[in-house]
């Protein structure tokens, strides 16, 4: 063993631990981020299915359908009050409700609040009255 | 001469061992050099991992959700006349527009939902329920299980949606 061995031997050592500190350090940042990502995907995903379970139940034939209208459409006012107070989301999350320019019935678009470590992640699903029982048929053809 | 011999003592220091005190400081060093940086790649390897396994399950909500919005179209496009073709699978469904006064196949066949195309590819009615196959324009598929009231022929609840992968567009064919 010599001085010089030692030496070579330091800074090899040195410089290797050095990036490797560096590369653990980014893929932790990167592991939290996307545990992140996961756990605000999952709560989307979870207020999707609540919402959905929510119209099938009888409640909400009830509060949401605008039984005025002669086309068949959910009272959207009624449906975005009904939706906020009975669906609590986590304070990451909003959500806004529109018409369907087609007149399909109205969008859902759940999206996660702007962060500036996080990307856009945005779920927009259709929901209709008839989808859901609401809308009676006249009679039928048969 | 008092120089040179400094010299030649400090370079025999640095320099010169014996064969038997043969270095293990340096390889020593280059394996564990070697291991922390393989093991700190692997760490990075798995970090992407789980990052592309995020975005592909993203890709797949978001086709998922596009193929449920398509399945809402589509029943609403059952309202009216069209109700009455669902007691029939859709490949009988131009022999039964005789049977159904006013109803249109092609209202039931297709349409744009978010400015994504979305098309029929079978329909399959049962006893209460009723087995939708849609296909969106890039190619992937869903089946739902729609509940019927069969008092009115009409659907009261959509499934949750089986993805499928793509089939072959139908243009193509």
């Amino acid at each position: 063993m010599t001085l010089l061995e030692v030496v070579v031997s330091s800074v090899v050592l040195a410089g290797s631990s050095s990036a490797a500190l560096g590369v653990w350090n980014q893929a932790a940042n990167e592991i939290q981020r996307s545990s992140q990502l996961d756990e605000l995907g999952l709560q989307l995903e979870t207020a999707r299915i609540a919402t959905d379970r929510w119209l099938q139940s009888d409640a909400a034939s009830a509060v949401v359908f605008d039984s005025t209208s002669p086309d068949c459409r959910f009272n959207p006012e009624a449906l975005e009050a009904a939706v906020a107070e009975r669906l609590p989301l986590g304070s990451e999350l909003s959500t806004s409700w529109s018409a369907d320019p087609q007149g399909l019935g109205h969008w859902l678009e759940l999206s996660l609040k702007p962060q500036l470590s996080m990307p856009p992640l945005k779920r927009r699903l259709l929901f209709s009255p008839a989808a859901y029982g609401l809308c009676k048929q006249e009679e039928v053809r048969s | 001469m008092l120089q040179l011999a400094t010299f030649q003592a400090l370079s025999c220091l640095l320099f010169c061992r014996p064969r038997s005190q043969a270095g293990f400081i340096l390889p020593l060093a280059l394996t564990a050099s070697a291991v922390l940086l393989l093991g700190s790649a692997s760490v990075h390897t798995l970090s992407l991992q789980k990052r592309l396994r995020i975005h592909s399950i993203s890709q797949r909500e978001q086709v998922a959700d596009q193929l449920r919005s398509a399945a809402q179209a589509f029943v609403v496009a059952t309202r009216g006349p069209e109700a009455c073709l669902l007691q029939w699978p859709s490949l009988d469904w131009p022999s039964a527009v005789h049977a159904c006064n006013g109803s249109d196949p092609s209202r039931l066949s297709g349409g744009v939902v978010a400015e994504m195309p979305w098309s029929l590819l079978d329909w399959k009615p049962s006893i209460e329920s009723g087995q939708l196959r849609l296909q969106l324009a890039d190619g992937r598929t869903g089946n739902f299980r729609l509940s019927l009231d069969p008092s009115a022929a009409s659907v009261f609840g959509i499934s949750e949606v089986q993805l499928q992968g793509r089939v072959p567009q139908l243009e193509a064919e």
